[in-house]
């Protein structure tokens, strides 16, 4: 393929420079960088060059040159990199990034101007357009858009421009595109509707869009009133991942909120995962403030939180458990998502219901022009993904799947503990676009997981998601769109146990929740100073918390059904993004949420001033059909402000408060992955949450360097956690087996990244103590002695490496290294003897740590081939997890067996486990 | 043949899949390990003899408690009263010097004064008011899985003051010898000599065993429902039992209790209890109420209860439920006539017991003997009557 480019390459300048090369220059150079011999150009002749730095890093040239033309020097020490070069004007030497060969370009590429442009006209002296070399005209013609008519008679030196960006093939509109005006650090992006806006300087702007799956394009722009025009784009098609991505090249530094981490589902290909698995979410845990109790541990402890204090959102709609297997995958299809956001720190006022973060997931649209697939062949996993369009340009069809075959694998083992156990799981996503019209979207997504798993012989464990979502997106004019959104999700297990020897214990428990949300979300555009966005949500909760059949007729359980739970959380909610001017940006929001717990349901009511227990019970009130139990409800603050220092440094600063009415019980002692999720109700109060957190950011190179320090400190009331010895499964009356108390967190979070060049990825460290505390005048009710204890997740330092270095186009190599503090336990320290047993000591709630978490991953990626008409696009990748096979453990449990205390660890992955996996686009 | 590589992979995943292979025992040397004094303190409304038991926490690799001795223990009313406790033979349990029971409306503290002369004091505990009627039935079960006698037990408080409720039983049955003779067969200090019939010197026929439960149960009421337990039940002995061949009785104490004291039990209870995933738990450490003087933060395990005691104890006949038919024995008591050459031998090590002369009957020897535990009842409990004992 790189003798195909050379040879286009020749070809191309011979065609089209063939006058540009006359003069004639003498130099020498060994091992040096091409921005070296290009200084060195630029030295002793008047060629100035204009390039990005980050395009030159790592080549070393060499050559002797008397009396040569330019044309052939340059030719020369770019022929190992994807670079071209193009004389502007006889003194400037452009060098472009080019990496793809297009046949042909289709004509309407620079898009259609509409109404509101007045004209266009030829500029024969165009700057030279990237990706613009290959067309098959000989001509280098390009469009200059003029927007408004020039007026002498004012001194308005900046206009707004307004648009929607679409794109060409298959009419979507391209949310998260950056725009961006070239050298002058002006910067926006495309909302999900495709609508950007952007404030600009009087006269020519070249402006620069790009993103994930559209052909980075510059248009240049002339302005001399405010005015709207529209991209429509192209898809970049036959585009692998290398060419550089820069949407929301400034996010970092302009956002007004703190605490928001974007993952881009392209750019983590190349990061060593388990068993080869591109993964969203343990991505995720790389990053600052965002980590997970360990290894195989579902959930996500986010800025000191609780793993139940997530949302979780895919199209919408909550994911209440997003992992597979004990959490070692997350269940988010990599194939089938195509943004993730996650808001860490001020979380905008349209999300609420939990306390620490929100994850954002979307499913990508399908394809509405051409069928297309993706599909990997893994190890443990297969996955498929297909889009196909029903209506052409209009509505379109993506399914994908993935699913082990472990289970087909163990059966056919000779190993007899191996042949009985069980671990499989597979999900399922399929959604459905349709473009009514200009103004009217409707999307329709579904999505299924399931897991089973056998623990020990005789136990099955499995659980499963299940969602849909409906959203309807309308535009009612420029100014205003609002969005639709019905959605509906259900989380369930089931524990079978059936044992061979003592058929007595033989069970069947599930637990169930299921809600369903309706959701108006508004975007009002008022001016460029304020932009509002409000609506109005309203959920339902019903949990079923727990069924336990016995089954066997003598069984020693008695059939167990603990009472539905029923409630509805609704909220009002508005904010303003207001520019106060060029520097000060203030996100404010509020929200107002109201919970209602709804009957039927009896409600049991216990003395005043005692803690709760059996003995204390004074009466049992029976509610009827949606009557209601208890109401709560708050107004919850969500303000942040973003103020630049210098036009790429900014500070920012946030409050956030928060109210969650659900809530989870967990506990990281035991094995089985079990947590249920209760309501609020007359016993059990909302927890709450109040956040401070500032941050500086800097971007620097071109915006190739981001940086960012974050500091946050958190307080919680009302966290919910087990009394000593409490029982963990089925309680009828948990509210007498828990108590809440507060919690407080802090933290510094740095984060550099590196996003562009041959070397890219990122470094973070993270120092956060997360801390809760039970006090109470009664001593049943005292955990360590009410005093502040660290909890469960409470990791001090983790520090996460990401690298990434591309050998070649096809090669590269990548590594992660991760160090983290071991999480706190509970110990037993020893035994004791009372009333005739013998008991077990434990220490103080969390007093010791497990040992210190570290691990290197590797991996090696080969790039199929770049032919246009190969039948598909491939990719290798073989990896290493754990190469230095640390064995972590990820708990420690103690079990009583016939008197002994006997503890145990279990590590999930105590040696490399290596791994390889093949993916494909076609 | 791309297939067959990754089939190698599959395989080291799956092994590494199996969570069993995961899980490591791995030796928990308790070098975390914290002494802590462990205090059990009951004082009941009973004129009595009080007993306290003060032991420390001991390390894994250890088998039993170290006993706190030398302590000064008391027990200190509001009125300033003292009662002084001694130490026992036993290690680590102190008696009251004198008889006195917990009076109503009076409340209590206790005081330890350790060896090391570390100061330890329990808040004040009052005696909970209960007017409480108790009574055992005793229920005789045909049931197919269930062929045996239950003992069962309810109450009903009139005072609606206590709620809560700790039961300790005991039980003592009698136990006779099935092959019992009066006479021994005992082998002479050489073998030359042989052996020879002698009277018995020491009951073996009728012998007593007195079994302390220790597992902990608990009832409350609350004033949502009415000051009454249920019928529940202590104690289900099957028919097979030898325990119930002759005459059984069952102890029931039932403490009234503190609701402090009930906490405590409960959470104690919970930790004594394995078995399902039901009974996971959160493991940490029991407050109690009883703190160190000198550092308010130093951990004590143990609780000082004050309670009153309702005791009842019920007695019943094999033949009350099943006259005329078969008793049950813990061994088949296998009759056998072994030749004279090997009797020196066969007595000396103390295994079996003459039980009658072989007259002509089967066998080759002389005499006929039994299994020891047939023949003798002190295998398996004492020959002195207990003080409570009726028949």
């Amino acid at each position: 393929m790189r003798f195909l480019l050379i040879i286009i390459l020749f070809f191309s300048f011979n065609l089209s420079f063939a006058q540009d090369n006359k003069v004639k220059i003498s130099m020498s150079f060994e091992n040096s960088s091409v921005k070296d011999v290009l200084d060195g150009i630029e030295e002793i002749t008047n060629y100035k060059f204009y390039y990005i730095e980050s395009w030159l890093e790592g080549e070393l040239v060499s050559g002797d040159y008397e009396n040569i033309s330019i044309n052939i020097i340059l030719t020369d020490i770019l022929r190992n990199t994807v670079l071209n070069f193009y004389f502007l004007n006889n003194e400037k030497i452009v060098l472009t990034h080019n990496n793809i060969i297009y046949d042909n370009l289709p004509e309407s590429f620079f898009g259609e101007p509409n109404k509101r442009v007045v004209g266009t006209e030829d500029d024969q002296d165009a700057s030279p357009i990237f990706y613009d070399e290959y067309k098959s005209s000989n001509k280098n013609k390009t469009e200059i858009v003029r927007i408004g008519k020039e007026n002498k008679n004012t001194n308005q030196k900046e206009f707004t421009l307004t648009g929607f960006v679409k794109n060409m093939t298959t009419g979507e509109p391209i949310s998260n595109l950056a725009i961006v005006v070239k050298g002058k650090n002006i910067g926006t992006e495309t909302n999900n509707e495709g609508f950007y806006k952007i404030k600009l300087s009087s006269g020519l702007n070249i402006l620069e869009l790009s993103s994930i799956e559209i052909e980075n394009v510059q248009k240049k722009i002339f302005i001399f009133n405010d005015g709207s025009f529209d991209f429509n784009l192209n898809e970049s098609y036959g585009v692998l991942d290398e060419i550089v991505i820069e949407a929301d090249v400034n996010r970092n530094i302009t956002k007004a909120i703190t605490g928001v981490s974007q993952i881009d589902i392209k750019k983590i290909k190349n990061i060593p995962l388990l068993f080869g698995e591109r993964d969203i979410l343990k991505v995720a845990t790389k990053l600052p403030g965002i980590t997970t109790a360990g290894e195989g541990a579902g959930g996500y402890n986010v800025r000191g939180g609780k793993s139940d204090q997530n949302l979780i959102l895919l199209d919408n709609a909550v994911i209440y458990n997003p992992s597979h297997f004990f959490g070692i995958f997350s269940a988010l299809n990599p194939f089938t998502s195509s943004t993730v956001n996650i808001y860490k720190g001020s979380i905008p006022s349209e999300y609420g219901g939990r306390l620490s973060s929100v994850f954002d997931i979307n499913t990508k649209d399908a394809n509405v022009s051409s069928f297309s697939g993706e599909a990997s062949i893994g190890p443990v996993m297969s996955n498929l993904t297909l889009e196909i369009p029903i209506i052409k340009e209009k509505s379109g069809f993506l399914i994908g799947a993935r699913s082990t075959y472990s289970d087909w694998i163990l059966k056919h083992l000779e190993e007899e503990s191996l042949k009985n156990s069980q671990a499989s799981f597979y999900d399922v996503v399929a959604k459905y676009n349709h473009k009514i019209n200009n103004n009217n979207d409707i999307k329709f997504s579904g999505y299924i997981s399931k897991d089973v798993f056998s623990i020990t012989s005789d136990s099955l464990y499995s659980y499963s998601n299940r969602l849909f979502s409906l959203k309807w997106d309308h535009r009612f004019n420029n100014k205003n769109n609002g969005k639709l959104i019905l959605v509906n999700s259900q989380y369930d297990f089931d524990i079978n146990y059936n044992s061979n020897s003592d058929i007595n214990q033989n069970f069947n428990l599930g637990y169930k929740i299921n809600e369903t949300e309706l959701k108006l979300k508004m975007n009002y555009f008022y001016s460029d100073v304020h932009k509002f966005d409000y609506g109005i949500s309203s959920k339902l909760y019903v949990v079923s918390p727990g069924e336990l059949k016995p089954f066997g007729l003598n069984s020693i359980y008695d059939p167990l059904i603990i009472p539905e739970e029923r409630a509805l959380e609704s909220a009002v909610f508005i904010s303003d993004s207001y520019s106060v001017n060029e520097r000060l940006l203030i996100d404010a929001g509020i929200r107002y949420s109201f919970y209602v717990a709804l009957g039927p349901s009896s409600q049991r009511v216990y003395e005043d001033g005692v803690p709760l227990g059996e003995g204390t019970l004074v009466d049992v009130l029976n509610f009827e059909n949606n009557e209601v139990i208890k109401t709560y409800g708050g107004l919850e603050v969500r303000l942040s402000t973003r103020y630049f220092l210098t036009s790429d440094t900014s500070i920012k600063a946030s409050y956030n408060n928060t109210f969650q009415y659900i809530h989870t019980l967990s506990n990281n002692t035991t094995v089985s992955p079990t947590d249920t999720w209760k309501l609020s109700d007359l016993n059990i109060e909302p927890q709450e949450a109040n956040q401070l957190s500032l941050g500086f950011y800097k971007n620097f190179k071109e915006n190739n360097y981001e940086l960012s320090i974050e500091g946050y400190y958190k307080k919680f009331e009302n966290l919910l956690d087990y009394k000593v010895g409490a029982k963990l499964l089925l309680n009828e009356a948990i509210e007498t087996e828990v108590l809440q108390g507060e919690g407080k967190a802090y933290g510094v979070e740095f984060l550099i990244k590196k996003l562009n060049g041959k070397f890219n990825g990122w470094l973070g460290y993270t120092y956060a103590r997360t801390f809760n505390k039970f006090d109470s005048k009664f001593n049943e009710e005292l955990i360590n002695n009410g005093n502040y204890f660290p909890s469960n997740y409470d990791k001090p330092h983790d520090f996460s490496l990401v690298t990434n270095y591309k050998i070649t186009n096809r090669f590269s190599i990548s590594a992660n290294f991760i160090y983290q503090t071991g999480r706190p336990v509970t110990y037993p320290v020893g035994n004791y003897y009372y009333n005739g047993a013998e008991y077990v000591l434990y220490s103080d709630r969390n007093e010791f740590r497990i040992p210190d978490y570290y691990r290197l991953d590797l991996s090696f990626n080969l790039e199929g081939n770049h032919k246009i008409k190969k039948f598909a696009h491939s990719f290798w990748n073989f990896s290493i997890y754990n190469v230095l096979g640390r064995n972590n453990p990820y708990s420690v449990f103690f079990v009583n067996e016939s008197g002994e205390i006997n503890a145990y660890k279990s590590s999930i992955f105590a040696i490399p486990v290596p791994t390889i996996s093949y993916n494909f686009k076609f | 043949m791309k297939l067959k590589k990754e089939y190698k992979f599959i395989l080291i995943v799956l092994i590494i899949f199996t969570i069993n292979s995961c899980v490591e025992p791995f030796d928990a040397k308790t070098e975390n390990f914290e002494n802590i004094l462990v205090i059990k303190a009951t004082l009941t409304n009973e004129i009595n003899y009080q007993e306290i038991e003060i032991n420390h926490t001991y390390k894994f690799e250890e088998n039993s408690p170290i006993a706190e001795t030398n302590a000064n223990v008391k027990i200190i009313d509001d009125l300033q009263n003292e009662y002084q406790f001694h130490e026992s033979t036993d290690g680590g349990v102190y008696i009251s010097s004198d008889a006195f029971g917990a009076q109503p409306n009076r409340s209590y503290q206790l005081s330890i004064k350790t060896n090391l002369g570390k100061q330890y004091i329990s808040e004040f505990a009052e005696l909970p008011l209960s007017e409480l009627n108790n009574n055992l039935y005793i229920y005789k079960e045909t049931d197919n899985n269930m062929n045996g006698i239950s003992i069962y037990m309810d109450s009903y408080d009139t005072s609606e003051n206590s709620r809560y409720y700790r039961y300790e039983y005991e039980e003592t049955y009698k136990i006779v010898a099935p092959y019992w003779s009066a006479y021994d067969l005992v082998s002479a200090p050489n073998k030359e000599d042989g052996v020879s019939l002698v009277l018995k010197t020491k009951e073996e026929r009728v012998c007593y065993n007195t079994v302390k439960f220790n597992e902990i149960i608990l009832k409350n009421t609350n004033k949502y429902g009415e000051n009454i337990i249920e019928p529940f039940l202590v104690r289900f002995i099957s028919r097979d039992n030898y325990i119930i061949s002759h005459r059984y009785s069952m102890l029931v104490k039932q403490y009234a209790l503190s609701r402090e004291a009930y906490n405590f039990y409960e959470t104690l209870k919970d930790f004594s209890e394995s078995g399902s995933i039901f009974s996971e738990n959160q493991p940490g450490f029991i407050y109690g109420n009883i703190v160190s003087e000198d550092d308010p933060e130093e951990k004590v395990i143990g609780f000082f209860d004050v309670s009153m005691v309702f005791s009842k104890r019920v007695y019943f006949n094999f033949y009350d439920f099943y006259l005329g038919e078969m008793r049950s024995y813990p061994s088949s008591c296998l009759i056998t006539s072994p030749p004279e050459s090997s009797l020196w031998s066969l007595m000396n090590s103390g295994t079996v017991k003459f039980q009658n002369e072989n007259e002509g009957g089967e066998g080759d020897g002389p005499y006929y003997l039994v299994p020891l535990i047939c023949g003798d009842c002190t295998v398996l409990g004492t020959n002195i009557v207990p003080d409570f004992w009726e028949e």
